[in-house]
């Protein structure tokens, strides 16, 4: 069967549904015939394999007569749209501005596959007088009586000990009242120095941590978003973010359609495959430009979201108390991520604690002969925002350490504002390889780094900052802070090959890497991306018609696919993952 | 690459959304019928088209052909068609009647044919461009060629008439940059351009100018197997009723005979012969026990330019990076080098020109050191005169040296080789060619001089680096090359080229023909 365009595809699963709705069966044949006299060219073998395969669940196949008649409770076209309207309708109606892509996906969730354009269409049409479209946001606003939900999320029980749910909005809310009461309770009992750290000489100041991570207050006034799966957040994620100009000045602009493309591209990519086999989604494009950065901006907001990290504070708390003294730690305190050192577990007034001593100097060698500094102790559940610092997090290692004052974390706002639900203190401590970027160094630096992004809220106002903020580029990091991509240079000398962990990801950006580099990464999804002008675009296009061929195990789910601009062509495909 | 907006981005994918592709067909009676006249003429030659008498003849008629074919230019415009080509073309078939007496009266016909385009005015292809800019449009236009080579004849043509003052003469590989458009014309099949001229559209509107009897029109066709795309606005429009027009490189083969009313694009295209280039040009002095041949890998660069590079693992090209924000200049191992790169070569003055810069770094020492050198080497060339390669390595080998054989002793003799890697080898040659007691202090001095080479290196990089930070590397990208003057003491002038092809196998040439650029013919 010759390829089938998407559009091709629609047309003629519509046209085959309205043909045999009068009851009728027919073979492949005969519906081919008669869709060719409505101006639909297909042969009966594009109709067996596109009924068969898209239309299962709205057509059944009669193997004795070989005919095709609709399931009974099919909707033809009329009433499709009636019901799209009316899910539409139920979901809008929290008041909640929503784009296309959006209530598509959502709608897809309720089992109701259609495309952003059919969103558009029904809800500029149909629902003109009851919804709004911001051609600035690119959202749709209900205009009828919003209905309140109760806010989603899982029930967090303030016990000490207990798993805190970092993907959850009430562990977010939670945990904050938890460790501020057992600050208020540090501070009022340990006031005196307790004996154990009496003992310690040449401490000269002793506090105990009493900026407990709080919910910033305009935060929890933000309105809850009700029943939204990871996959809407995400995209809602990807829906709030804004274009700031590179000067600052300015107005802040949506992100255009094609970079939205890319974001979902990302978060599609990221969420497919399994143990066994995973998903390689290639792209031909127009350019090349900043498709890779957009992409690696979806896939690492798709898997702080959907990808639930879990810490236990007990083992947090225990692993932390085990390490020799001395370790260097990362520390987030209010604003700052500051580069500090652990200075052994004690107990103050039956409190199990941890003292991690903020050093004074920037050069932190010099903890080993001096001890300058303050020193916090951190109950259990404050030990969170400390994570282990090897040196290792970013490959330039510990050449920028920060002292005392700490480095200022400008993003934490902007992360908070545009995650919403996710624990950012956690995101920007702890490393996780999520993405890996094969390209060209100076290009996506420069569009990873240089691209000014805001969020524009009622509440928070407008945070800025760059997608390097969210998207964390180990290779592009100042200094010792926590990744959550990586980048490998496509024309290297050195071989582009993962050292440790596997990503879920891994972005080719551009023929060269891919050619070169692929084979090292058979063990995570593949987002291809390859520029049309390139001159190795043709080998790198035989190379994945080549694979495609020989290696494919099953077809990506394509109507999870978000809808590509003119000029993009993808495919997607499953392999057997290595 | 400059820097990159998002905006022109979005302009780039507002392209693809909205381009549109207008063919437009070009027609002249009297060069369709040299065009299948000459077609007629090579298949009548039957076996005889690989002899070398017709071979010049064959070549300069379908280089005509093609370039008229390639360019809105006039058939007898003297950059194609010049009183010489005419001389040239009557000279190779003043004996035919002798040799060839049955094709004589249709090489005759043929040469008559080109007689009378070369003196017509006529220019088709830029009639259609007057009626296409008959009023003159606000913004950028762009006309693409397939050849640098004819952008100056294509240039001049245009000059004289303010229609086309905004129109720019380009190359394909400028469209690869974020180049934005009002209108595009693309003059000769589109077989001939890369897909994404069509596919990835830099410009709102295209005109492709064709021949009429030029098979082909451009459709998109799917890149991947079940790919997800959105139509192209050039999905709706309609298809030729005519099969054999919309033939392509397929039907090239016999299906396309000489009744065949039309060309395809592959057909018109001059062939190259990459391995007929090396032998012609290549000169190895093999068969020598001193000789000092090279393994090159021969490759074609624009403009109708060739060069033999090293083929060494270890070998290195200077090459302009034009990838980052401002253009690099590297040394990139001649193995890497890639289609669409760009090489530096020295186009002005012989030899070796790092030898006198560094010599002169040196100073009163250099005088000194090349005579220590020369002697080693001499000495080296007398012991093998005198037992052979095979012999001198085993001697080698047992005086200590652990990376002696017959292809390193070669190596080692040669005028450009300055040292060993491993100071067990030198110290074992040393006493091999009785240098002295004291190797050590020998190896020292060609250190100093292995620095000096390298130092010269860097100096003349710098200068050049210099010189392209300066230079509207534009002009680069679009005719291929680009020429940089350093003084002469500092080597004289540079070119960067961009390659076009490389070759597949390996030619040995002689060192001095080594990274030297020549001129094909082709």
């Amino acid at each position: 069967v010759p390829p089938v365009d998407v559009v091709v595809r629609d047309s003629l699963l519509k046209a085959s549904i309205r043909l045999l709705s009068d009851g009728r069966p027919r073979t492949a044949t005969q519906i081919a015939d008669a869709l060719r006299a409505r101006g639909i060219a297909a042969r009966a073998a594009t109709v067996n394999a596109i009924l068969r395969q898209d239309g299962k669940s709205a057509f059944r196949f009669d193997p004795a007569k070989l005919t095709y008649s609709l399931v009974a409770n099919t909707t033809t076209g009329s009433t499709l749209r009636a019901r799209i309207y009316q899910k539409l309708l139920a979901i809008m109606k929290d008041g909640r501005p929503r784009d296309p892509s959006t209530l598509s996906s959502m709608l897809t969730g309720y089992d109701i596959p259609v495309d952003r354009s059919t969103v558009f269409s029904i809800l500029s049409s149909d629902g003109r007088d009851l919804f709004r479209f911001d051609p600035k946001t690119y959202t749709y606003c209900y205009l009828g009586l919003v209905e309140q939900h109760e806010p989603a999320g899982d029930a967090v029980t303030p016990d000490t000990g207990k798993q805190v749910t970092l993907g959850s909005a009430k562990a977010r809310s939670a945990a904050p009242a938890r460790v501020n009461g057992a600050s208020t309770q540090a501070t009022t009992k340990l006031s005196a120095p307790s004996t154990a750290s009496a003992s310690a000489p040449h401490i000269p100041q002793t506090a105990l941590a009493t900026d407990s991570p709080k919910v910033a207050p305009q935060l929890r006034q933000e309105p809850p978003r009700p029943h939204l799966t990871p996959l809407e957040q995400t995209r809602a994620c990807i829906s709030s973010l804004r274009i700031a100009s590179p000067g600052g000045q300015g107005a802040l602009t949506p992100l255009p359609e094609w970079a939205r493309f890319f974001a979902h591209t990302g978060i599609y990519t990221a969420q497919q495959g399994d143990s066994n086999n995973r998903t390689v989604v290639a792209v031909a494009v127009p350019t090349r430009k900043y498709a890779a950065a957009f992409a690696a901006l979806g896939i690492v907001t798709g898997r702080a979201l959907q990808q639930e990290v879990k810490i236990d504070l007990e083992e947090h708390f225990r692993r932390i108390c085990s390490l020799p003294k001395g370790t260097m730690l990362r520390y987030m305190k209010k604003e700052r991520q500051l580069r500090a050192v652990f200075d052994g577990p004690d107990v103050v007034n039956g409190t199990p604690v941890i003292r991690v001593r903020i050093q004074n100097n920037s050069d932190a060698r010099r903890y080993e002969t001096r001890v300058t500094g303050t020193t916090d102790l951190l109950t259990k559940e404050q030990s969170i925002r400390v994570e282990v610092a090897t040196g290792e997090e970013t490959k330039k290692g510990l050449t920028s350490l920060v002292g005392g004052a700490g480095k200022r974390v400008d993003e934490k706002t902007l992360l908070s504002c545009y995650f919403n639900v996710l624990d950012v203190e956690s995101y920007i401590l702890r490393s996780r390889l999520e993405c890996v970027l094969i390209g060209p160094r100076n290009l996506l630096e420069c569009e990873i780094c240089d691209t000014a992004i805001a969020i524009e809220d009622s509440n928070c106002g407008v945070q800025k900052g760059c997608l390097q903020d969210i998207v964390r580029v180990r290779d592009f990091l100042s200094d010792d802070q926590a990744y959550w991509s990586d980048f490998f240079v496509s024309r290297g000398s050195a071989p582009a090959m993962p050292d440790g962990d596997i990503p879920a990801v891994t972005v080719f950006d551009g023929a060269a890497g891919f050619l070169k580099w692929r084979d090292h990464w058979r063990s995570s999804n593949w987002l291809v991306l390859l520029d049309r002008t390139e001159y190795d675009f043709e080998q790198a296009a035989e190379q994945i018609r080549t694979e495609y061929v020989q290696n494919r195990t099953g077809d990506g789910d394509a109507r999870m696919f978000p809808a590509p601009p003119a000029g993009v062509e993808a495919v997607i495909y499953q392999e057997n993952r290595e | 690459v400059r820097a990159t907006t998002l905006d022109s981005v979005t302009a780039v994918y507002r392209c693809s959304e909205t381009c549109d592709v207008q063919l437009h067909k070009l027609d002249h009676t009297g060069f369709r019928d040299f065009c299948f006249g000459l077609r007629a003429f090579e298949r009548a030659l039957g076996d005889d088209v690989t002899d070398d008498f017709w071979q010049v003849f064959l070549r300069r008629l379908k280089r005509y052909r093609f370039e008229v074919t390639a360019a809105p230019v006039s058939f007898h415009n003297p950059a194609i068609a010049g009183p010489e080509l005419l001389q040239e073309l009557e000279s190779c078939i003043e004996h035919c009647d002798s040799l060839y007496p049955t094709l004589a009266s249709r090489a005759t016909a043929l040469l008559g044919a080109y007689r009378e385009l070369s003196t017509c005015s006529d220019n088709p292809g830029l009639r259609v461009l007057f009626d296409l800019f008959e009023e003159t449009q606000p913004g950028r236009a762009g006309l693409l060629l397939s050849e640098a080579r004819l952008i100056q004849p294509v240039e001049k043509t245009l000059a004289g008439h303010s229609r086309f003052s905004d129109l720019e003469v380009l190359t394909q590989s400028q469209l690869r940059e974020d180049m934005q458009l009002v209108r595009l014309v693309v003059f000769g099949p589109a077989r001939w351009y890369g897909d994404f001229v069509f596919s990835a559209p830099r410009a709102a509107r295209i005109d492709h100018l064709q021949y009429r009897w030029i098979a082909g029109a451009w459709r998109p066709e799917p890149v991947f197997p079940g790919s997800i795309r959105k139509a192209y606005p050039s999905d709706q429009q309609g298809q030729s009723s005519d099969p054999e027009e919309g033939a392509t490189e397929q039907g090239q083969d016999g299906t396309n005979g000489s009744g065949s009313r039309y060309f395809t694009p592959g057909e018109l295209v001059p062939t190259l012969n990459m391995g007929e280039i090396a032998r012609k040009f290549g000169q190895a002095r093999a068969g020598t026990w001193y000789n000092e041949d090279v393994e090159t890998r021969l490759y074609l660069l624009e403009g109708g330019w060739g060069v033999f590079l090293d083929n060494d693992e270890q070998a290195s090209v200077l090459t302009v990076d034009l990838e980052g924000s401002v253009p690099q200049l590297r040394r990139t191992p001649t193995r890497e080098i890639e289609r669409g790169m760009f090489i530096l070569l020295r186009t002005e003055g012989g030899g070796d020109y790092i030898v006198p810069i560094a010599n002169r770094l040196m100073g009163a020492e250099a005088t000194r050191v090349r005579e220590l050198q020369k002697l080693w080497k001499l000495r080296l060339r007398q012991k093998v005169q005198q037992y052979g390669l095979q012999r001198v390595s085993e001697m080698l080998r047992a005086l200590g040296s652990v990376r002696a054989n017959p292809g390193n002793v070669r190596r080692w003799m040669w005028e450009r080789s300055i040292r060993t890697q491993d100071f067990q080898d030198f110290r074992a040659l040393m006493k091999l060619t009785d240098m002295g007691d004291k190797p050590e202090n020998l190896w020292r001095i060609m250190e100093y001089l292995d620095s000096a080479h390298r130092d010269a290196g860097r100096k003349i990089r710098e200068l050049l680096l210099k010189q392209i930070l300066n230079t509207d590397v534009s002009e680069l990208v679009r005719s291929g090359r680009m020429d940089f003057q350093l003084p002469q003491a500092e080597g004289g002038r540079f070119s960067a080229f961009r390659v076009e092809r490389v070759g597949s196998e390996t030619t040995m040439v002689s060192p001095y023909q080594e990274g030297h650029p020549f001129q094909t013919g082709e």
